[in-house]
């Protein structure tokens, strides 16, 4: 039985999304991640200028002719869609989604979108214009598109920490709690591409990873957007040494999948999935990182993976 | 009374890796991984073979009476069943 809460959410059909709903504005903006683009349209010109300041070096000043995804911005009818439960403990941020074919629904409390990967357009319908909600319901939006556009490229968004060092990427990861901002706090002097949220996209016969532009709203943005060749992906576990353990392939399949945020959820993107992890798995060292919550893991870690990818 | 055959869950994607099968369902938030037995028990799941022709083979391949290796299968498809890895 549902809680009177959930009574009052709104679940929007593909239909809402034929409704006749009123652009912010005439403005466009495009960002780009590991070479995904995407454009926002039916902005004002202050959301443009808001995003594209809060966008940094991922906003572009000229407009792609065929961009991977064009969002039509609209302001939503409504005033929310999933309803905010109140009282007692404060609720996990909920974000829903479904897909209808190879179209995906999403939503949660203050946004609801329609994408349409087919056909590169989706439309993201907004229920507030202020400024606070408005960027958290396109941030919220674009991390979910992204992870699906990443997907579909051979690449994953995936939650995890990201240090580069002498050109190469170190990626950290594991659960909320394993240690991941605390690498990026024992890495002064490298640079940080993440402490929780980057992409792993291909870059020729192995892998890269890149910075991403989702963030809380008060965390500083990237300042780079560039790849940086993987060097190892590391599961943390906190010890009271600092040693590395070798992780099977299967483990090591299951570690990454496990850090994948918002599309594991499909079945028909599981073998997708798959394919893009074991390939990352094939082509890049996978250990265990066991370490002590200070800088020696480095000693260990900055001489995994070489000079060049392992073969498949 | 016969048995109905073996089948995969719709949704489960699987690999094999170096002889273990990796298997992952969907939606179920876990993955599994087989000992090599048990990746030659999950590839004979065909929706065309019972536990007993699945059984049969093993104990062939593996050189074990038919009793004991359809004791194991059956164990084994319990397990697969409770993770809802079998349809």
């Amino acid at each position: 039985m549902r809680d009177a809460a959930t009574i009052d959410d709104y679940h929007p059909e593909t239909v809402y999304f034929e409704r006749r709903l009123n652009a912010f504005g005439p403005q466009a903006l495009e960002l780009e991640v590991a070479g995904i683009r995407a454009r926002l349209e039916g902005l004002s010109s202050e959301q443009k200028s808001q995003l594209a300041a809060r966008y940094g070096v991922f906003a572009r000043r000229d407009a792609s002719p065929a961009p991977d995804l064009v969002v039509s911005v609209r302001h939503a009818d409504r005033t929310e869609f999933l309803k905010l439960r109140v009282g007692g403990v404060s609720e996990t941020y909920r974000l829903l989604t479904r897909f209808e074919g190879e179209d995906l629904l999403a939503w949660s409390y203050e946004w609801a979108a329609l994408v349409r990967f087919d056909g590169h357009a989706a439309t993201l319908a907004a229920a507030s214009s202020d400024r606070a909600i408005f960027d958290r319901c396109i941030e919220n939006f674009l991390r979910v598109a992204f992870a699906h556009l990443a997907l579909a490229r051979g690449g994953v968004l995936m939650h995890a920490a990201g240090v580069v060092r002498n050109g190469r990427a170190y990626v950290f990861f594991g659960p909320s709690g394993s240690g991941k901002t605390t690498t990026t706090l024992m890495s002064a002097g490298d640079l940080v591409l993440s402490d929780d949220l980057l992409m792993i996209v291909r870059d020729g016969a192995g892998f890269a990873a890149t910075s991403v532009p989702f963030r809380g709203l008060v965390t500083p943005g990237a300042t780079t957007n560039s790849r940086y060749p993987l060097a190892g992906l590391f599961r943390l576990v906190q010890d009271d040494r600092d040693f590395l353990e070798d992780l099977g392939r299967p483990q090591a399949v299951g570690q990454i999948v496990q850090s994948l945020p918002f599309v594991t959820d499909r079945a028909e993107s599981a073998p997708r999935i798959l394919d893009v992890v074991s390939e990352m798995a094939f082509a890049t060292p996978v250990k265990k990182l066991h370490f002590r919550k200070d800088p020696g893991f480095w000693r260990i870690v900055e001489n995994v993976g070489g000079s060049a990818a392992e073969a498949p | 009374m016969l048995e109905a055959p073996l089948r995969k869950h719709p949704d489960a994607a699987s690999r094999n890796y170096d002889g273990e099968a990796f298997i992952v369902v969907p939606g179920k938030g876990e993955y599994n991984i087989l000992n090599p037995i048990g990746t030659r028990v999950w590839d004979l799941i065909d929706g065309q073979r019972t536990v007993v022709e699945i059984a049969r083979v093993i104990s062939d391949e593996y050189a074990v009476a038919q009793e004991v290796a359809e004791a194991d299968v059956r164990s084994f498809v319990d397990d697969l069943k409770k993770h809802q890895m079998l349809a």
